[in-house]
């Protein structure tokens, strides 16, 4: 323990100067970043460079504190806990023991009255502050805390709504469905006979019309409308107050891009000092821990290490950085991702013109790497249709909307109160889209680009396409649970939604590679069984969803294209059946591993493309 | 000053500043257009199908395709048959399912005539919409439409259920968004256009040159907007995609069928048939087709083959006769080539007007079509297509001047349209218009001849084949030559005919598919073609030893007689069907 007891009231910027730690021209920019930013001149300091310990040192001083090295500090775990560990963390607190009728609390702000008074009521006891500087406090909370931590990134939804976290794929009444319906079909063929498979036939093929009508009228009312938000540069210069932004960045053996993205963050248009940058690592990825402490990381970033422990998926531990988050907005990014400069700024000019009802600033999504091979142009069309027409569309008829795995900004407190993301959910970006939608909120598209790299592997493919797969059926899965609630909340159209995007995406997928087996022997070799699962009426719907359906989603990746101006990438939307072909096979794969691995994260390989795109 | 709006309409707009105007609101124009437009085609259509008793054979028969996928013995899409382009038959399919409602729609091919009565007053809307974009005022703009809608041509083929009203429709609404694009470059206006050229082509064979053709102009004006081949291409894909959809569903499914995709140009299209009583050959077309008819070009003696340079003066002479118009406009079209930019659009709009007649030329050359004014119908549109275009190059540059032209084109498309009058009462220009022409004036229907009013011979003839066919035995017949019978039989199922999917096996083993009788035409003539006479060539004269006459009469088909055969014993033939 350091520091002196008597306050010294020279100011801050003085025992700097005094002390050696900055000089004349620091002391001046950390004023100046003050004045601007609206921060506390210590976290100019910080964020212009100085060392956190050294300016903690001085407020110390300042305060007439006592200050400790809590790295090396022993702590009484049992009282700590006695704190709730998110309140804990809010107010930069730390009980360390307590002895003679107080308790004495390692605080980065002792000047903090909220955080005095929540400690005094919860130990109840007075309390005796010890200054420590808030990394060191924050790692040595992560020690203390790591069950309470644990607890609630895992358990915080199926805590809140049980009934909308994916802890268990099926429910009871579902498995039962699962048991009955084969027998209903056995009957129905014992029953019908070789009727009932025209029957199927034919329900298989309407509900492939279905989605198929319905994908296309999404597309076009999106390609229609003007649902992405223009933020203009006039609208960007007048914002003057910028809160606490923070950027959760989830990596898993992901070094490699690591400089990337801190290229990436250093390119944001906002205030630094306001930029809450969490680094999400996971406990055993001893590599990328590794070259991120030997990496030398601006000020504004805080290393979090997620223990391994519960399902190992990234929105367990986005909801574990959560926690930590001190921004009003957080929002993700992927290890890979490239965001506009000026995307933080759009989404928050977009937060404070459309209220509070806006519970997500959606970016769009598209690849650096567009051009690297057949998948990664592919993949970009894709991109392209789904982020400038289908998801406008969903908008603009106000469906739910499944968000994108990156570039989603929130209002943080909403963000706690709907229990964040679901941990046993792979496709988490899904599944909290919907729930946004059941509880009243909108989704907002805004007319700004992240870019990401665009898998280019074959099998990394496979893997991520059939995890998205998997949690789009188990998202469904989890929705259909209670159908009426559903309808209840989302009315009827949101219901067909949710059939037609989430349970159609996925169902359809499959279904093609069955849809072109069967055209296929029916044109080379006319077998008689297709002719007899087709009769006239079946056989024509069925025909026109094949030529029209395929031409028109082949269409609107040339169509894509073009409104990109991307035309390099023509030729891939001419053979982009042989992509859903691939679609249908991980598809497939989704769909065991729904039952054998429902929570498994196939992990995604990025810096598969040597060039960065600045 | 309003009379002067009316005749300069350019000045509208300065007089809207001087003096006080009532706006004509009209709630949808198109919409009113339209409705008017369709009513009328009715009425004329009525008069002449139910008056006059004209009605061509080839669009009856095209209702009887549509007849044929709902209501034959065998009711199946395929029944649409492969010669004519399908898709006039596609939408005489809805009003033909309707003919328990109201029967004349099948037996007197009225659907037919209501679905080109709709095409035809939709062809009014789009020129409205046309001239509405090139700057012409209402009341300008409805004089122009009116003066198209009265040409004779365009009357005669709204009454009737041809191919022709249908293909204009989509051949003016394609070019004019070809114009449109060349212009605003707007991508929704590509595939637009790819479909509507494609519709083009599926309602007349000579338009799949026009798509081609359009096809170029896209690349053409593409490559001189900049941006690459690569964009050249995307956007020669996004036109050309929708329109290769569209005409490959046909030529695909005839590859199913017949295996031959152009089975159309190969198959039994068109024959002609030289007729001593008239100066030129008589086209006389095939309704559907017998698998196994052969082409009119192998055919010694029936096709009359024009060298390169008739070819080219008969069309030359179709063109100036059934709208001269087009070359006043062709004229102005190239002056404009010569002195003004944005030649490139207009050159491209040229090619588009030449490319039909040229193939014209090209098949009449090799005998594939014959000297039929029809065939040139597609001038009649392009000329005002052409006046489109000029009015709205002077649009905003030349206000005065244009309203100048706008009173010039109108007098010469009303002069055009008094010449396309005189003309079709010439039986040597216009062999199929002549007819009704002359009944026009003579408001007395007309007896069924050549190519047209063979419906009005079906009831009878059925009539008698009942009589004849007392135990309701199945009649098997090539459809080329009972087209006419069983949209107006009580029961069609009665006839096997070609589009049924055991023609050919029945046809060959009548007994074991229980058909009992044949019915044959004459084999003279157009009769040499059908099927049966084909199979077994003397069963006209004597039944072929395994059939024996139970009747006779005259009008199976055009000027046909026929005659009624009972299967008495084995055909001899071991076809076993397809």
């Amino acid at each position: 323990m350091t520091g002196a007891e008597v306050p010294d009231h020279t100011p801050l910027g003085q025992l700097m100067l005094t002390r050696g730690l900055i000089d004349e021209a620091g002391l001046e920019a950390a004023l100046e970043l003050q004045a601007r930013e609206h921060v506390l001149l210590g976290e100019a300091f910080v964020a212009r460079g100085a060392p956190q310990e050294d300016v903690w040192k001085a407020l110390a001083t300042q305060w007439g504190l006592p200050r400790i090295d809590l790295s090396s500090h022993w702590v009484d775990e049992a009282l700590a806990n006695e704190l709730d560990a998110r309140q804990a963390i809010r107010h930069r607190i730390l009980p360390l023991r307590r002895g003679a009728g107080r308790a004495v609390v390692a605080m980065a702000d002792p000047q903090d009255a909220r955080a005095f008074n929540y400690a005094e009521a919860k130990l109840r006891m007075p309390i005796e502050p010890i200054v420590v500087a808030p990394d060191s406090l924050r790692r040595r909370q992560e020690t203390v805390y790591r069950h309470q931590l644990v607890q609630i990134a895992c358990a915080l939804l199926h805590a809140k709504t049980p009934e909308q976290s994916a802890h268990i794929t099926l429910s009871r009444p579902q498995k039962k469905v699962l048991v009955v319906a084969p027998l209903i079909a056995v009957a129905l063929i014992v029953l019908m006979r070789s009727t009932f498979f025209v029957a199927l036939a034919g329900a298989l093929v309407t509900a492939y019309a279905a989605v198929v009508l319905f994908r296309a009228y999404v597309t076009v009312i999106g390609a229609r409308s003007q649902q992405l938000i223009k933020v203009s540069r006039p609208e960007i210069d007048e914002l003057t107050d910028f809160p606490v932004y923070t950027l959760l960045l989830p990596l898993y053996r992901e070094a490699g891009v690591l400089s990337q993205l801190i290229s990436a963050c250093r390119h944001l248009e906002y205030p630094a000092s306001k930029l809450d940058i969490k680094l999400l690592l996971e406990e055993d990825d001893l590599e990328t821990i590794d070259v991120v402490r030997q990496t030398a990381l601006p000020p504004n970033f805080e290393v979090l290490i997620v223990p391994a422990e519960g399902p190992r998926t990234k929105p367990k531990a986005c909801n574990y950085g959560l926690q930590f988050a001190r921004g009003e907005y957080s929002v993700i990014f992927d290890a890979e991702d490239v965001p506009a400069p000026d995307q933080l700024k759009k989404a928050l000019v977009i937060f404070r013109r459309r209220g509070r009802l806006v519970g997500c600033v959606q970016a769009q999504l598209n690849y650096y790497n567009p051009k690297q091979n057949m998948i990664t142009k592919w993949f970009a069309l894709e991109y392209m249709s789904w982020f400038d027409f289908f998801l406008p569309g969903l908008v603009r008829l106000g469906l739910p909307v499944p968000l994108g795995g990156s570039s989603n900004h929130f209002p943080t407190r909403l963000l706690r109160e709907l229990g964040a993301w679901d941990p046993n959910n792979v496709t988490e970006d899904a599944d909290v889209g919907m729930r946004l939608h059941r509880t009243g909120y909108e989704t907002a598209l805004v007319d700004s680009v992240t870019l990401e790299e665009a898998n280019s592997d074959y099998i990394n493919w496979m893997r991520q396409r059939s995890r998205w797969g998997k949690g789009y059926l188990i998202s469904w899965l989890v929705l259909m649970r209670h159908p009426r609630t559903l309808f209840r909340d989302v009315g009827w159209r949101g219901t067909v939604a949710v059939q037609l995007t989430l349970g159609g995406t996925f169902g359809v997928s499959v279904l093609n590679l069955l849809v072109y087996l069967l055209t296929l022997l029916w044109l080379l070799a006319q077998l008689g069984f297709v002719q007899y699962l087709f009769p006239t009426g079946i056989y024509y719907i069925g025909m026109i969803e094949l030529v029209f359906g395929n031409f028109l989603f082949l269409y609107l990746g040339l169509w894509c294209a073009h409104h990109r101006r991307a035309y390099d990438l023509t030729h891939a939307a001419v053979f982009s059946p042989l992509y859903w072909l691939m679609a249908s096979v991980a598809m497939i794969k989704a769909g065991i591993q729904a039952v054998n691995k429902p929570t498994f994260w196939e992990k995604t390989v990025h810096g598969l493309f040597e060039t960065t795109p600045h | 000053m309003a009379t002067a709006q009316l005749v300069f309409p350019r000045l509208r707009g300065r007089a809207l500043d001087r003096e006080r105007t009532i706006a004509l609101r009209v709630p949808n124009e198109g919409a009113v257009i339209w409705v008017l437009s369709f009513v009328s085609y009715i009425a004329v259509a009525s008069y002449l199908v139910f008056h006059l008793h004209y009605m061509i054979n080839d669009a009856y028969t095209r209702v009887d395709n549509a007849f044929n996928i709902l209501f034959s013995r065998d009711p199946h899409l395929g029944a649409i048959g492969f010669v004519w382009p399908p898709l006039p038959s596609f939408f005489d399919m809805p009003l033909v399912a309707l003919k328990g409602l109201w029967p004349p729609l099948a037996t007197q091919g009225f659907a037919g005539s209501i679905e080109a009565a709709a095409f035809s007053a939709g062809t009014v809307v789009l020129l409205n919409a046309g001239l509405r974009w090139a700057g012409v005022v209402r009341v300008m703009r409805w004089i122009i439409c009116l003066i198209w809608a009265v040409n004779p041509m365009v009357v005669i083929y709204a009454a009737q259920g041809m191919s022709e009203a249908p293909f204009i429709f989509f051949f003016v609404g394609s070019i004019l968004v070809f114009l449109r694009w060349s212009e605003s470059r707007r991508a929704v206006l590509l595939p637009v256009m790819g479909l509507l050229a494609g519709a083009a082509a599926l309602c007349r064979v000579e338009a799949l040159v026009l798509a081609f053709v359009m096809g170029v102009c896209v690349i053409v004006q593409s490559w001189g907007h900049g941006g690459g081949w690569r964009k050249v291409e995307t956007e020669a894909l996004m036109y050309g995609l929708p329109s290769l959809v569209v005409i490959s569903l046909w030529l695909g499914t005839a590859a199913i069928l017949f295996h031959d995709p152009l089975y159309l140009i190969h198959g039994n299209g068109v024959h002609f048939v030289p007729q001593p009583s008239l100066a030129s050959p008589t086209v006389v077309a095939s309704a559907a087709p017998s698998i196994q008819l052969t082409a009119a070009s192998d055919v010694p003696g029936i096709v009359k083959v024009v060298t390169l340079g008739e070819a080219i003066q008969r069309v030359f002479t179709h063109v100036m006769f059934i709208y001269p118009a087009i070359v006043a406009l062709a004229a102005v079209l190239l002056g404009r080539l010569v002195t003004r930019s944005g030649r490139v659009a207009a050159i491209c709009l040229l090619m588009l007007g030449v490319a039909i007649p040229a193939l014209d030329v090209h098949l009449l050359n090799i005998g594939l079509v014959g000297q039929i004014l029809r065939y040139q119908i597609s001038v009649i549109p392009f000329a005002f297509l052409l006046g489109i275009y000029v009015l709205r190059s002077l649009k905003s540059t030349y206000p005065v001047f244009s309203s100048a032209v706008a009173v010039a084109l109108v007098l010469v498309f009303g002069l055009s349209n008094v010449i396309t009058a005189l003309d079709l009462g010439d039986p040597q220009l216009a062999e199929e218009e002549a007819p009704v022409a002359r009944a026009l004036i003579t408001d007395k229907p007309l007896e069924p001849a050549g190519d047209y009013g063979a419906f009005l011979t079906g009831p009878e003839i059925v009539a008698q084949l009942l009589k004849l066919d007392k135990d309701n035995g199945t009649i098997l017949c090539d459809s080329s030559t009972c087209f006419a019978l069983n949209m107006v039989a009580p029961d069609p199922k009665l006839f096997l005919i070609t589009s049924d999917r055991n023609f050919e096996a029945a046809a060959a083993q009548p007994r074991t598919h229980g058909v009992e009788y044949f019915l044959v035409p004459q084999p003279g003539g157009f009769g040499a073609f059908d099927r049966l006479n084909e199979l077994y060539p003397s069963l006209w004269q004597n039944g072929a030893r395994f059939a024996k006459l139970v009747g006779s009469g005259r009008g199976g088909g055009p000027e046909q007689n026929w005659r009624l055969y009972r299967i008495t014993g084995p055909t001899g033939i071991g076809l076993q069907g397809r």
